[in-house]
């Protein structure tokens, strides 16, 4: 007779929004995987149709508490490009400083509060510091290490509102940002104590082929800037971004879907900026993570924690190059001569390529708009991710199951919200 | 070692600002630090270490009797149903129950919670819990003062 198994998971923890897992499992073979998104679509690229361009980056801001900088960042410089303008050097430094003070607070924050507890059997970071204190303490100070970095550059830790079209309402004096530097050096050590006690975790030995895509910069570990580029061979400017990608409206999901025209699922975040950016990282980072087990690449998604640890070491010190040879502009902002066209941008936010296009109008006002956030890119990679997953563990109780999958989904970091913007999980057995 | 008083709430957002309204009415009044916070309450780790009491003034969620006044003594966490569900941003429960496993909390935490109606951005203090904002105040004063 037919083995028919639901399980369902109502909410699954430690992951940013609200959606469902559903898997259906009949004759022991899992039937479908679906990631339903369920958070109501928040309309964001709609009302803001008509907005004045200068308005977008403080609502754009409003999509994500955790990654509000990326919304402003890829705004500011698609309606920049729009508008046939580049805020100069300066400007570019102090946009830089400020997203690694949203990486150092994201990172810090998932990598021991989020993920941690599901490779030492924790319900969640909460119930883990009671053993784990002096790991929480650390992540905790480098997580404030970062929202005071957002502070001082962004006016607030969440939903900056210091930036605007051409740089900043203020620039930071040279004082202010020195005070960081000792809080930022201790961060990037609480980082390297992260990464090492994470090192020893016991790793399931996954591979995935997925292709990996983020930006690549000629010179630098990218943030605000770069082309897009894959594993696979994509190499394109940000205008170019629908000649390759397609998003995709999918039943069970209030977010689209986006896939590679030409090949599918793909995969953005820090497993992705890290392959496609191994060298730029600097010789003695590089060390840090092959001391931590990692290669150039690294296709396991249960070692991404390692990658943030990575990516947060980076940030920190980069953060602390930049305020040593902070040069303030002449002006907070460059003034912008609005003009009629199309501007596309994509930075990277920490869980991936948040991709921006404006239509803009002579006056300056938002024609149409179109927001690509990361979560939407990777849940055909995710959903791919727990199909595998579903299928090896078959036979596993579904309270194991169940698990599983979760920590399956939060490797990824996904940010529900943005995407419609967390999460059930049934699986239905027959 | 202090009493400390946290009125916390985003002051711009409707009856959420019953907290600093509390800490307002308190400030320069009694002998303890009154603080103002509002946003991710994790931040509220390092603010509270080391003093003696804690006193934290919070808004509530509707739950039919705007104003009405809770006050809790806390020696076990706090309901964690209370927290609003955005786990990159931690509520009071999650930051008061990490706290007490890191040692850092307190050792007494007292919590009033004021029940508000509407949390709008934007949004006045609803008549109720702008009541409600004195009689808290006028009791955590004495409290304190005993």
């Amino acid at each position: 007779m037919a083995e028919t198994r639901r399980i369902r998971v109502e909410m699954l923890a430690r992951v940013e929004g609200e959606g469902a897992l559903e898997v259906d499992i009949s004759d022991r073979k899992v039937q479908s995987v679906r990631l339903s998104i369920f958070e109501p679509p928040r309309l964001y690229e709609a009302f803001l149709r008509g907005r004045a361009a200068a308005e977008v980056p403080d609502i754009t801001a409003r999509i994500c508490g955790i990654c509000p900088v990326a919304y402003q960042m890829s705004s500011a410089h698609a309606i920049e490009s729009a508008f046939g303008m580049e805020p100069g050097p300066e400007i570019r430094a102090l946009r830089r400083l400020l997203y690694c003070g949203e990486y150092i607070e994201s990172h810090a924050l998932h990598m021991v509060m989020l993920h941690a507890p599901d490779f030492l059997g924790f319900e969640d970071g909460i119930a883990m510091a009671a053993s784990h204190g002096d790991l929480v303490k650390r992540a905790l100070a480098a997580k404030k290490a970062g929202n005071t970095l957002m502070c001082v550059v962004g006016g607030r830790e969440i939903h900056p509102i210091n930036v605007r079209l051409g740089g900043f309402y203020r620039l930071p004096t040279r004082a202010e940002l020195s005070a960081l530097q000792p809080d930022l050096a201790r961060a990037r050590d609480d980082a390297v104590g992260i990464l090492r006690w994470a090192s020893r975790f016991n790793f399931p030995d996954v591979e995935r082929d997925w292709e990996l895509v983020a930006l690549r910069h000629p010179t630098e570990y990218p943030l605000n800037e770069g082309r897009i580029a894959s594993t696979s061979g994509i190499d394109i400017a940000a205008d170019e971004f629908d000649s390759v990608f397609e998003e995709r409206h999918i039943a069970h999901s209030n977010a689209l879907h986006s896939v590679v025209r030409a090949r599918g699922a793909y995969l953005t975040g820090p497993l992705a900026r890290y392959a496609l950016n191994y060298e730029r990282l600097p010789a003695h980072i590089q060390a840090l993570a092959r001391e931590a087990g990692l290669g150039p690449v690294c296709r396991n998604p249960y070692r991404s924690i390692l990658v943030r640890a990575i990516e947060t070491i980076y940030v920190c010190e980069e953060a602390m190059r930049l305020i040593a040879t902070y040069n303030p502009p002449r002006e907070a902002a460059v003034p912008l001569t609005p003009r009629a066209g199309v501007g596309a941008w994509a930075t990277e936010a920490p869980r991936g390529l948040l991709w921006h296009r404006y239509e803009l109008d002579a006056e300056g006002n938002i024609r149409t708009a179109r927001i690509v956030p990361p979560t939407s890119q990777n849940q055909p990679a995710i959903e791919a991710d727990l199909l595998d997953i579903a299928t090896r563990r078959i036979d596993e109780p579904d309270d194991v199951l169940q698990l599983a999958c979760e920590a399956a989904v939060r490797n990824h970091d996904p940010c529900i919200s943005c995407a419609t913007h967390f999460l059930k999980l049934t699986v239905n057995r027959r | 070692m202090t009493a400390l008083v946290i009125g916390f709430g985003n002051p711009d957002c409707g009856d959420d600002a019953a907290g600093p309204l509390v800490a307002r009415l308190l400030a320069g009044r009694i002998a303890a630090r009154v603080l103002e916070r509002h946003g991710d309450a994790l931040a509220l780790l390092d603010v509270w270490e080391g003093a003696a009491l804690l006193v934290l003034v919070d808004a509530a969620a509707p739950m039919g009797t705007p104003g009405r006044i809770h006050r809790l003594d806390l020696t076990t966490d706090l309901p964690r149903e209370l927290s609003v569900g955005s786990v990159h941003s931690f509520g009071l429960p999650e930051a008061v129950a990490l706290s007490r496993r890191l040692g850092t909390l307190p050792p007494r935490v007292v919590v009033y919670a004021i029940e508000g109606w509407c949390f709008d951005v934007g949004g006045t203090v609803s008549a109720a819990v702008a009541d409600a904002v004195g009689t808290v105040a006028e009791r955590i004063a004495t409290e304190l003062s005993g």
